[in-house]
Protein backbone atom coordinates (compact mmCIF):
# COMPACT_ATOMS: atom_id res chain seq x y z
CA UNK A 1 0.00 0.00 0.00
CA UNK A 2 0.91 3.91 -0.34
CA UNK A 3 1.59 5.49 2.97
CA UNK A 4 1.55 9.32 2.75
CA UNK A 5 3.18 11.19 5.88
CA UNK A 6 1.84 14.55 6.24
CA UNK A 7 4.86 16.79 7.35
CA UNK A 8 6.29 20.16 7.73
CA UNK A 9 10.00 20.99 7.66
CA UNK A 10 9.78 21.40 11.16
CA UNK A 11 9.46 18.41 12.20
CA UNK A 12 12.90 17.33 10.79
CA UNK A 13 14.46 20.07 12.71
CA UNK A 14 14.74 17.61 15.89
CA UNK A 15 17.64 14.96 15.72
CA UNK A 16 15.13 12.81 17.44
CA UNK A 17 11.95 13.14 15.54
CA UNK A 18 13.84 12.96 12.16
CA UNK A 19 15.11 9.50 13.44
CA UNK A 20 11.78 8.51 14.48
CA UNK A 21 10.15 9.37 10.81
CA UNK A 22 12.78 7.70 9.39
CA UNK A 23 12.33 4.67 11.40
CA UNK A 24 8.49 4.66 10.57
CA UNK A 25 9.72 4.74 6.63
CA UNK A 26 11.97 2.14 7.09
CA UNK A 27 9.29 -0.43 8.97
CA UNK A 28 6.86 0.80 6.39
CA UNK A 29 8.95 -0.60 3.69
CA UNK A 30 10.26 -3.81 5.36
CA UNK A 31 6.15 -4.62 5.93
CA UNK A 32 6.15 -4.00 1.75
CA UNK A 33 4.35 -0.77 1.59
CA UNK A 34 5.48 2.37 0.11
CA UNK A 35 5.92 5.50 2.86
CA UNK A 36 6.00 9.17 1.09
CA UNK A 37 6.60 12.39 2.81
CA UNK A 38 4.39 15.26 1.56
CA UNK A 39 4.40 18.21 2.21
CA UNK A 40 1.49 21.01 2.27
CA UNK A 41 1.94 21.96 -0.98
CA UNK A 42 1.14 18.41 -1.83
CA UNK A 43 -2.46 18.51 0.35
CA UNK A 44 -4.26 18.07 -3.10
CA UNK A 45 -2.97 14.77 -3.94
CA UNK A 46 -4.01 13.09 -0.83
CA UNK A 47 -6.81 10.63 -2.54
CA UNK A 48 -4.23 9.62 -4.66
CA UNK A 49 -2.69 7.43 -1.54
CA UNK A 50 -4.14 4.30 0.32
CA UNK A 51 -3.70 5.63 4.02
CA UNK A 52 -2.64 9.04 5.98
CA UNK A 53 -0.79 9.29 8.71
CA UNK A 54 -0.20 12.73 10.17
CA UNK A 55 2.78 14.47 11.91
CA UNK A 56 2.73 17.61 11.48
CA UNK A 57 0.81 19.70 14.33
CA UNK A 58 -2.99 19.58 14.01
CA UNK A 59 -4.85 22.04 14.70
CA UNK A 60 -8.42 22.74 12.73
CA UNK A 61 -6.56 26.12 11.49
CA UNK A 62 -3.74 24.21 10.05
CA UNK A 63 -3.01 22.57 7.16
CA UNK A 64 -2.63 18.88 8.56
CA UNK A 65 -6.70 19.54 9.10
CA UNK A 66 -7.57 20.05 5.30
CA UNK A 67 -5.14 16.78 4.74
CA UNK A 68 -6.76 14.68 6.81
CA UNK A 69 -10.34 15.77 5.66
CA UNK A 70 -9.69 15.06 2.47
CA UNK A 71 -7.97 11.74 3.37
CA UNK A 72 -11.62 10.90 5.05
CA UNK A 73 -13.34 12.29 2.03
CA UNK A 74 -11.82 10.35 -0.09
CA UNK A 75 -12.11 6.83 2.31
CA UNK A 76 -8.77 6.58 3.42
CA UNK A 77 -7.49 5.20 7.00
CA UNK A 78 -6.32 8.23 8.59
CA UNK A 79 -3.97 8.99 11.52
CA UNK A 80 -5.22 11.86 12.91
CA UNK A 81 -8.44 11.85 11.88
CA UNK A 82 -10.69 15.16 11.51
CA UNK A 83 -12.76 14.41 14.16
CA UNK A 84 -9.98 13.27 16.59
CA UNK A 85 -8.20 16.69 15.40
CA UNK A 86 -11.16 18.87 16.12
CA UNK A 87 -11.90 17.28 19.57
CA UNK A 88 -8.39 16.97 21.26
CA UNK A 89 -6.97 20.18 19.92
CA UNK A 90 -9.65 21.94 21.95
CA UNK A 91 -9.16 22.15 25.40
CA UNK A 92 -12.95 23.37 26.31
CA UNK A 93 -14.36 21.21 23.91
CA UNK A 94 -12.13 18.68 26.11
CA UNK A 95 -13.89 19.91 29.48
CA UNK A 96 -17.37 19.33 28.11
CA UNK A 97 -16.08 15.64 26.91
CA UNK A 98 -15.10 14.81 30.48
CA UNK A 99 -17.90 16.21 32.34
CA UNK A 100 -20.32 14.34 29.87
CA UNK A 101 -18.73 10.94 30.42
CA UNK A 102 -17.47 11.53 33.98
CA UNK A 103 -13.56 11.23 33.29
CA UNK A 104 -11.76 11.51 36.81
CA UNK A 105 -9.72 14.64 36.34
CA UNK A 106 -8.68 17.84 38.02
CA UNK A 107 -12.02 20.14 38.79
CA UNK A 108 -12.65 22.80 36.73
CA UNK A 109 -14.61 25.48 34.90
CA UNK A 110 -14.80 27.72 31.66
CA UNK A 111 -14.27 31.10 32.04
CA UNK A 112 -15.46 33.62 29.66
CA UNK A 113 -14.51 37.20 31.36
CA UNK A 114 -16.54 37.57 34.12
CA UNK A 115 -15.06 39.32 36.54
CA UNK A 116 -17.83 39.68 39.15
CA UNK A 117 -16.88 39.36 42.45
CA UNK A 118 -19.59 36.49 42.80
CA UNK A 119 -18.13 35.42 39.61
CA UNK A 120 -14.33 35.26 40.90
CA UNK A 121 -15.43 34.07 44.44
CA UNK A 122 -17.24 30.77 42.74
CA UNK A 123 -13.86 29.96 40.93
CA UNK A 124 -11.24 30.41 43.64
CA UNK A 125 -13.89 28.59 46.53
CA UNK A 126 -14.56 25.59 43.86
CA UNK A 127 -10.91 25.17 42.26
CA UNK A 128 -8.57 26.79 45.53
CA UNK A 129 -5.78 28.16 44.65
CA UNK A 130 -3.25 28.24 42.47
CA UNK A 131 -5.03 27.79 39.52
CA UNK A 132 -4.27 26.74 35.80
CA UNK A 133 -5.32 29.08 33.26
CA UNK A 134 -5.01 27.31 29.54
CA UNK A 135 -6.18 28.51 26.44
CA UNK A 136 -8.13 26.24 24.10
CA UNK A 137 -5.21 25.49 21.97
CA UNK A 138 -2.49 25.02 24.10
CA UNK A 139 0.11 22.36 23.19
CA UNK A 140 3.19 21.56 24.55
CA UNK A 141 2.96 23.19 27.60
CA UNK A 142 2.61 26.59 25.79
CA UNK A 143 -0.30 29.01 26.77
CA UNK A 144 -0.78 27.45 29.66
CA UNK A 145 -0.08 29.42 33.28
CA UNK A 146 -0.56 28.84 36.65
CA UNK A 147 -1.79 32.06 39.13
CA UNK A 148 -0.86 31.81 42.71
CA UNK A 149 -3.52 35.22 43.40
CA UNK A 150 -7.11 36.72 42.37
CA UNK A 151 -4.45 39.99 40.95
CA UNK A 152 -2.41 37.46 38.83
CA UNK A 153 -5.14 35.16 37.83
CA UNK A 154 -7.27 38.50 36.64
CA UNK A 155 -3.39 39.66 35.03
CA UNK A 156 -3.28 36.49 32.89
CA UNK A 157 -7.10 35.55 31.92
CA UNK A 158 -7.26 39.32 30.82
CA UNK A 159 -4.46 38.29 28.43
CA UNK A 160 -5.44 34.97 27.09
CA UNK A 161 -9.06 36.58 26.36
CA UNK A 162 -7.32 38.96 24.10
CA UNK A 163 -7.28 35.67 21.43
CA UNK A 164 -9.38 33.29 23.22
CA UNK A 165 -13.41 33.54 23.90
CA UNK A 166 -13.15 31.20 26.12
CA UNK A 167 -10.35 29.63 28.51
CA UNK A 168 -10.36 26.64 30.68
CA UNK A 169 -9.78 27.26 34.63
CA UNK A 170 -8.37 23.90 36.16
CA UNK A 171 -7.75 23.08 39.87
CA UNK A 172 -3.54 23.41 40.16
CA UNK A 173 -2.32 19.46 41.07
CA UNK A 174 0.95 19.13 42.46
CA UNK A 175 3.16 16.41 40.81
CA UNK A 176 6.58 14.97 39.72
CA UNK A 177 5.39 13.44 36.59
CA UNK A 178 2.94 13.04 34.26
CA UNK A 179 1.42 9.68 32.86
CA UNK A 180 1.93 9.88 29.11
CA UNK A 181 -0.28 6.83 27.89
CA UNK A 182 0.08 6.58 24.02
CA UNK A 183 -3.16 4.75 22.90
CA UNK A 184 -3.49 3.24 19.94
CA UNK A 185 -7.01 1.51 18.27
CA UNK A 186 -8.03 1.95 22.03
CA UNK A 187 -5.42 -0.47 23.10
CA UNK A 188 -1.99 0.76 25.33
CA UNK A 189 0.71 1.48 22.68
CA UNK A 190 3.63 2.90 25.25
CA UNK A 191 3.92 4.07 29.04
CA UNK A 192 6.21 6.76 29.88
CA UNK A 193 6.74 9.44 32.46
CA UNK A 194 7.04 12.49 31.26
CA UNK A 195 8.76 14.33 33.99
CA UNK A 196 8.87 17.49 35.92
CA UNK A 197 11.86 19.39 35.91
CA UNK A 198 13.47 21.19 39.07
CA UNK A 199 12.06 24.53 39.88
CA UNK A 200 9.64 23.87 37.36
CA UNK A 201 5.20 22.81 37.73
CA UNK A 202 4.75 21.90 33.88
CA UNK A 203 6.70 19.30 31.50
CA UNK A 204 8.41 22.04 29.61
CA UNK A 205 8.81 24.92 32.36
CA UNK A 206 10.60 28.17 31.74
CA UNK A 207 13.49 27.96 34.32
CA UNK A 208 15.56 31.13 34.95
CA UNK A 209 13.81 32.42 31.79
CA UNK A 210 14.82 29.40 29.52
CA UNK A 211 12.82 26.76 28.32
CA UNK A 212 13.81 23.42 30.08
CA UNK A 213 12.02 19.98 29.56
CA UNK A 214 11.94 17.09 31.90
CA UNK A 215 13.47 13.75 30.97
CA UNK A 216 10.97 10.99 29.63
CA UNK A 217 11.25 7.56 31.26
CA UNK A 218 9.81 5.09 29.00
CA UNK A 219 8.33 2.44 30.83
CA UNK A 220 6.98 -1.18 29.67
CA UNK A 221 3.38 -1.17 28.33
CA UNK A 222 2.55 -3.99 30.42
CA UNK A 223 3.30 -2.58 33.72
CA UNK A 224 0.56 -0.12 33.40
CA UNK A 225 -1.74 -0.21 36.21
CA UNK A 226 -5.16 -1.95 35.40
CA UNK A 227 -7.45 1.43 37.29
CA UNK A 228 -5.33 3.31 34.82
CA UNK A 229 -5.40 1.53 31.53
CA UNK A 230 -9.31 1.12 32.15
CA UNK A 231 -9.89 5.19 32.43
CA UNK A 232 -7.19 6.19 29.25
CA UNK A 233 -9.35 3.25 27.22
CA UNK A 234 -12.81 4.19 28.63
CA UNK A 235 -11.55 8.19 27.26
CA UNK A 236 -10.07 7.22 24.27
CA UNK A 237 -13.40 5.50 23.05
CA UNK A 238 -14.79 8.76 23.35
CA UNK A 239 -13.12 10.24 20.98
CA UNK A 240 -12.50 7.28 18.35
CA UNK A 241 -10.16 4.61 17.20
CA UNK A 242 -7.22 6.55 16.68
CA UNK A 243 -3.59 7.80 18.45
CA UNK A 244 -3.48 9.73 21.30
CA UNK A 245 -1.26 10.49 23.99
CA UNK A 246 -2.95 10.85 27.37
CA UNK A 247 -1.56 13.02 30.01
CA UNK A 248 -2.53 11.51 33.35
CA UNK A 249 -1.57 12.65 36.95
CA UNK A 250 -1.27 9.90 39.67
CA UNK A 251 -2.89 11.56 43.18
CA UNK A 252 -4.02 10.19 46.58
CA UNK A 253 -7.31 10.45 45.06
CA UNK A 254 -6.34 8.38 42.34
CA UNK A 255 -5.80 8.97 38.72
CA UNK A 256 -6.60 12.58 37.12
CA UNK A 257 -6.68 12.81 33.48
CA UNK A 258 -5.05 16.47 32.32
CA UNK A 259 -5.50 15.99 28.81
CA UNK A 260 -5.94 13.22 25.64
CA UNK A 261 -3.89 14.48 22.62
CA UNK A 262 -4.22 13.48 19.07
CA UNK A 263 -0.82 13.57 17.74
CA UNK A 264 1.15 12.59 20.30
CA UNK A 265 5.21 13.17 20.17
CA UNK A 266 7.14 10.41 19.14
CA UNK A 267 10.59 10.88 19.39
CA UNK A 268 13.63 7.83 18.46
CA UNK A 269 15.07 6.87 22.08
CA UNK A 270 12.04 7.93 24.34
CA UNK A 271 8.46 6.86 23.49
CA UNK A 272 9.56 4.02 21.63
CA UNK A 273 12.77 3.39 24.13
CA UNK A 274 10.97 0.22 26.00
CA UNK A 275 8.22 -0.82 23.42
CA UNK A 276 9.91 -0.60 20.41
CA UNK A 277 7.48 -1.96 18.24
CA UNK A 278 5.50 1.22 18.24
CA UNK A 279 6.47 2.04 14.43
CA UNK A 280 5.03 -1.56 13.25
CA UNK A 281 1.78 -1.35 15.43
CA UNK A 282 1.50 2.05 13.33
CA UNK A 283 1.64 1.19 10.70
CA UNK A 284 -0.25 -2.07 10.71
CA UNK A 285 -3.27 0.34 11.73
CA UNK A 286 -3.13 1.67 8.91
CA UNK A 287 -2.79 -0.45 6.34
CA UNK A 288 -5.33 -2.90 7.96
CA UNK B 1 -35.48 21.50 18.59
CA UNK B 2 -33.70 24.81 20.66
CA UNK B 3 -32.54 27.93 18.55
CA UNK B 4 -29.38 29.04 20.28
CA UNK B 5 -28.42 32.85 18.62
CA UNK B 6 -27.35 36.41 19.98
CA UNK B 7 -30.72 37.67 18.56
CA UNK B 8 -33.13 37.25 21.23
CA UNK B 9 -36.04 37.64 19.44
CA UNK B 10 -35.60 34.35 17.84
CA UNK B 11 -33.88 32.40 20.53
CA UNK B 12 -34.54 30.13 23.37
CA UNK B 13 -31.03 30.23 24.82
CA UNK B 14 -27.88 32.80 24.12
CA UNK B 15 -24.40 31.17 23.45
CA UNK B 16 -23.01 32.06 26.72
CA UNK B 17 -26.29 30.64 28.69
CA UNK B 18 -26.34 27.48 26.02
CA UNK B 19 -22.05 26.71 26.72
CA UNK B 20 -23.05 26.54 30.54
CA UNK B 21 -25.44 23.94 30.25
CA UNK B 22 -25.90 20.30 29.23
CA UNK B 23 -27.60 19.80 26.03
CA UNK B 24 -30.96 17.67 25.84
CA UNK B 25 -32.58 18.55 22.25
CA UNK B 26 -31.26 19.27 19.35
CA UNK B 27 -29.86 22.29 18.41
CA UNK B 28 -30.43 25.16 15.50
CA UNK B 29 -27.22 27.56 15.90
CA UNK B 30 -27.91 30.69 14.06
CA UNK B 31 -24.51 33.03 14.27
CA UNK B 32 -23.23 35.10 11.35
CA UNK B 33 -19.53 34.00 12.28
CA UNK B 34 -18.63 30.00 13.14
CA UNK B 35 -15.08 30.64 12.84
CA UNK B 36 -13.27 28.08 14.74
CA UNK B 37 -12.21 29.43 18.39
CA UNK B 38 -15.36 31.97 17.87
CA UNK B 39 -18.55 31.52 19.57
CA UNK B 40 -20.79 29.93 16.81
CA UNK B 41 -18.36 26.91 16.93
CA UNK B 42 -18.06 26.33 20.43
CA UNK B 43 -21.87 26.44 20.46
CA UNK B 44 -21.89 23.68 17.74
CA UNK B 45 -19.15 21.67 19.43
CA UNK B 46 -20.84 21.69 22.99
CA UNK B 47 -24.19 20.42 21.22
CA UNK B 48 -21.89 17.79 19.41
CA UNK B 49 -20.27 16.34 22.67
CA UNK B 50 -23.45 15.89 24.50
CA UNK B 51 -24.39 13.78 21.37
CA UNK B 52 -27.06 15.94 20.32
CA UNK B 53 -28.00 17.08 16.27
CA UNK B 54 -26.85 20.49 15.57
CA UNK B 55 -26.98 22.91 12.63
CA UNK B 56 -23.99 23.46 11.40
CA UNK B 57 -22.39 20.74 12.81
CA UNK B 58 -18.13 20.81 13.34
CA UNK B 59 -17.49 19.00 10.18
CA UNK B 60 -19.45 21.37 8.20
CA UNK B 61 -18.19 24.49 9.50
CA UNK B 62 -15.02 23.38 8.96
CA UNK B 63 -15.91 21.78 5.40
CA UNK B 64 -17.48 25.13 3.90
CA UNK B 65 -14.60 27.70 5.66
CA UNK B 66 -11.37 25.28 4.42
CA UNK B 67 -11.28 26.65 0.97
CA UNK B 68 -10.12 23.17 -0.46
CA UNK B 69 -12.91 21.48 1.65
CA UNK B 70 -15.13 23.57 0.16
CA UNK B 71 -14.60 23.05 -3.15
CA UNK B 72 -14.07 19.39 -2.97
CA UNK B 73 -17.48 19.11 -1.27
CA UNK B 74 -19.24 21.51 -4.21
CA UNK B 75 -17.70 18.71 -6.60
CA UNK B 76 -18.77 15.82 -5.17
CA UNK B 77 -22.38 17.41 -4.85
CA UNK B 78 -22.31 18.66 -8.19
CA UNK B 79 -22.38 22.16 -7.37
CA UNK B 80 -20.22 24.24 -10.52
CA UNK B 81 -16.37 25.15 -9.03
CA UNK B 82 -14.00 26.10 -11.70
CA UNK B 83 -11.01 24.36 -9.92
CA UNK B 84 -8.32 25.75 -8.00
CA UNK B 85 -4.46 25.33 -6.79
CA UNK B 86 -2.98 25.63 -3.87
CA UNK B 87 0.33 26.84 -3.65
CA UNK B 88 2.78 28.44 -0.70
CA UNK B 89 4.94 30.23 -3.40
CA UNK B 90 4.85 31.46 -7.26
CA UNK B 91 6.58 29.36 -9.35
CA UNK B 92 6.29 31.03 -12.70
CA UNK B 93 3.25 28.84 -14.21
CA UNK B 94 0.55 30.76 -12.78
CA UNK B 95 -2.01 32.58 -15.23
CA UNK B 96 -3.83 36.01 -14.55
CA UNK B 97 -6.56 37.08 -13.48
CA UNK B 98 -6.52 35.13 -10.49
CA UNK B 99 -8.28 35.32 -7.01
CA UNK B 100 -6.08 34.46 -4.32
CA UNK B 101 -7.88 32.93 -1.02
CA UNK B 102 -5.88 32.75 2.30
CA UNK B 103 -5.74 29.23 3.90
CA UNK B 104 -4.72 30.02 7.39
CA UNK B 105 -5.79 29.86 10.73
CA UNK B 106 -6.03 34.14 10.73
CA UNK B 107 -7.58 35.73 7.97
CA UNK B 108 -10.88 35.99 7.29
CA UNK B 109 -12.20 38.76 4.34
CA UNK B 110 -8.90 37.64 2.23
CA UNK B 111 -10.67 37.59 -0.90
CA UNK B 112 -7.84 39.53 -3.71
CA UNK B 113 -8.15 39.51 -6.95
CA UNK B 114 -4.85 39.82 -9.31
CA UNK B 115 -4.64 40.54 -12.26
CA UNK B 116 -1.09 41.10 -13.36
CA UNK B 117 1.34 38.42 -13.34
CA UNK B 118 4.34 40.76 -11.81
CA UNK B 119 2.38 41.45 -8.72
CA UNK B 120 1.03 38.04 -7.86
CA UNK B 121 4.42 36.83 -6.86
CA UNK B 122 4.51 39.68 -4.18
CA UNK B 123 0.93 38.62 -3.28
CA UNK B 124 0.97 34.98 -2.80
CA UNK B 125 4.41 35.79 -0.46
CA UNK B 126 2.15 37.95 1.70
CA UNK B 127 -1.07 35.85 2.00
CA UNK B 128 1.12 32.75 2.98
CA UNK B 129 2.78 34.65 5.32
CA UNK B 130 5.97 34.14 3.94
CA UNK B 131 5.10 30.23 2.64
CA UNK B 132 3.72 29.27 6.16
CA UNK B 133 0.32 28.26 4.73
CA UNK B 134 -1.21 27.72 1.47
CA UNK B 135 -3.28 29.73 -0.48
CA UNK B 136 -5.91 29.17 -2.81
CA UNK B 137 -6.15 30.35 -6.77
CA UNK B 138 -8.95 30.20 -8.54
CA UNK B 139 -9.05 31.83 -12.38
CA UNK B 140 -11.25 34.42 -12.38
CA UNK B 141 -13.32 33.96 -15.82
CA UNK B 142 -16.35 35.87 -15.07
CA UNK B 143 -17.89 38.78 -12.67
CA UNK B 144 -16.96 38.43 -9.25
CA UNK B 145 -20.09 38.53 -6.69
CA UNK B 146 -20.34 38.55 -2.94
CA UNK B 147 -23.60 37.27 -1.99
CA UNK B 148 -25.38 36.47 1.52
CA UNK B 149 -27.30 33.43 2.08
CA UNK B 150 -29.43 33.01 5.04
CA UNK B 151 -31.26 29.25 5.82
CA UNK B 152 -30.70 28.98 1.75
CA UNK B 153 -32.50 32.74 0.99
CA UNK B 154 -30.40 35.18 -0.60
CA UNK B 155 -29.63 38.85 -0.68
CA UNK B 156 -29.62 38.77 -4.62
CA UNK B 157 -32.55 37.24 -6.22
CA UNK B 158 -31.03 36.14 -9.40
CA UNK B 159 -28.93 33.62 -6.95
CA UNK B 160 -32.03 32.45 -4.80
CA UNK B 161 -31.62 28.94 -6.61
CA UNK B 162 -27.91 28.69 -5.96
CA UNK B 163 -27.74 29.58 -2.13
CA UNK B 164 -30.95 27.37 -1.54
CA UNK B 165 -28.77 24.67 -2.69
CA UNK B 166 -25.53 25.84 -1.14
CA UNK B 167 -27.89 25.29 2.26
CA UNK B 168 -28.91 21.82 1.27
CA UNK B 169 -25.63 20.69 0.83
CA UNK B 170 -23.35 22.50 3.61
CA UNK B 171 -26.19 23.38 6.28
CA UNK B 172 -24.89 26.54 7.16
CA UNK B 173 -26.99 28.85 8.22
CA UNK B 174 -25.42 32.31 7.28
CA UNK B 175 -22.72 32.86 5.52
CA UNK B 176 -21.12 35.31 2.58
CA UNK B 177 -20.27 33.82 -0.54
CA UNK B 178 -17.85 34.61 -3.36
CA UNK B 179 -19.51 33.23 -6.79
CA UNK B 180 -18.62 34.28 -9.94
CA UNK B 181 -20.83 34.59 -13.27
CA UNK B 182 -19.65 32.62 -16.11
CA UNK B 183 -21.88 32.16 -19.24
CA UNK B 184 -24.71 32.62 -17.09
CA UNK B 185 -23.65 29.68 -14.91
CA UNK B 186 -22.98 30.61 -10.94
CA UNK B 187 -19.66 29.31 -9.84
CA UNK B 188 -18.53 28.75 -6.15
CA UNK B 189 -15.65 30.32 -5.20
CA UNK B 190 -15.43 30.86 -1.46
CA UNK B 191 -17.38 30.52 1.77
CA UNK B 192 -16.39 33.08 4.80
CA UNK B 193 -18.18 34.33 7.68
CA UNK B 194 -21.26 37.43 7.36
CA UNK B 195 -20.76 40.85 8.62
CA UNK B 196 -23.89 41.73 11.32
CA UNK B 197 -24.93 44.32 9.55
CA UNK B 198 -25.07 42.14 5.68
CA UNK B 199 -27.71 39.98 7.42
CA UNK B 200 -31.41 40.61 6.73
CA UNK B 201 -32.28 39.54 9.91
CA UNK B 202 -36.29 39.80 9.12
CA UNK B 203 -35.47 37.02 6.76
CA UNK B 204 -33.57 34.56 8.71
CA UNK B 205 -36.15 35.20 11.41
CA UNK B 206 -39.25 34.12 9.23
CA UNK B 207 -37.10 30.95 8.04
CA UNK B 208 -36.88 29.86 11.72
CA UNK B 209 -39.86 30.06 12.09
CA UNK B 210 -41.04 27.87 8.83
CA UNK B 211 -38.13 25.40 10.04
CA UNK B 212 -38.75 24.96 13.67
CA UNK B 213 -42.96 24.41 12.46
CA UNK B 214 -41.79 21.46 10.23
CA UNK B 215 -39.49 20.36 13.20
Amino acid sequence: MRIACFVEAYNFNDKSEQLALLEFKSTAESMGHTFEFIFKDDITKVPEYDALFIRATTDPGNSAYIASRLAEQAGLPVIDDPHSIRTCSNKAILHDLFQKNNIPSPKSLLFTGDYSREALDDIFSTLGFPVVIKTPYTRFSSHVEKANTEQEFIKISKQFLRRSKILVIQEYIQSDFDWRVGILQNQVLYLCKYCIPRGGWKVKSKINGRNVWGDTVAVPRESISPELEKICISLSKCVGGGLYGLDVKETDEGYKVIEINDNPSLYKGYEDAVDTDIYEKIIDALVL
Amino acid sequence: MITVSEDEDDSDSSPLTFLRQPVHDSVLNINHDYRYLRMGYYVSAHAETFGMDVTPNCTEIMDAYRNPLLIEKARRNGMPTNGYRLVTRSNGDLDTPVMLLAVNPFTNNSMKIVRSSSRLAGMIKKMSMDARFPVSLHPVKGEVLEIVQMLGESTNSETSEFTRKFFEIFNIPICKLIVQIDDGNIILNHCEPAMMREVKWDIVSDRIHEIKQRA
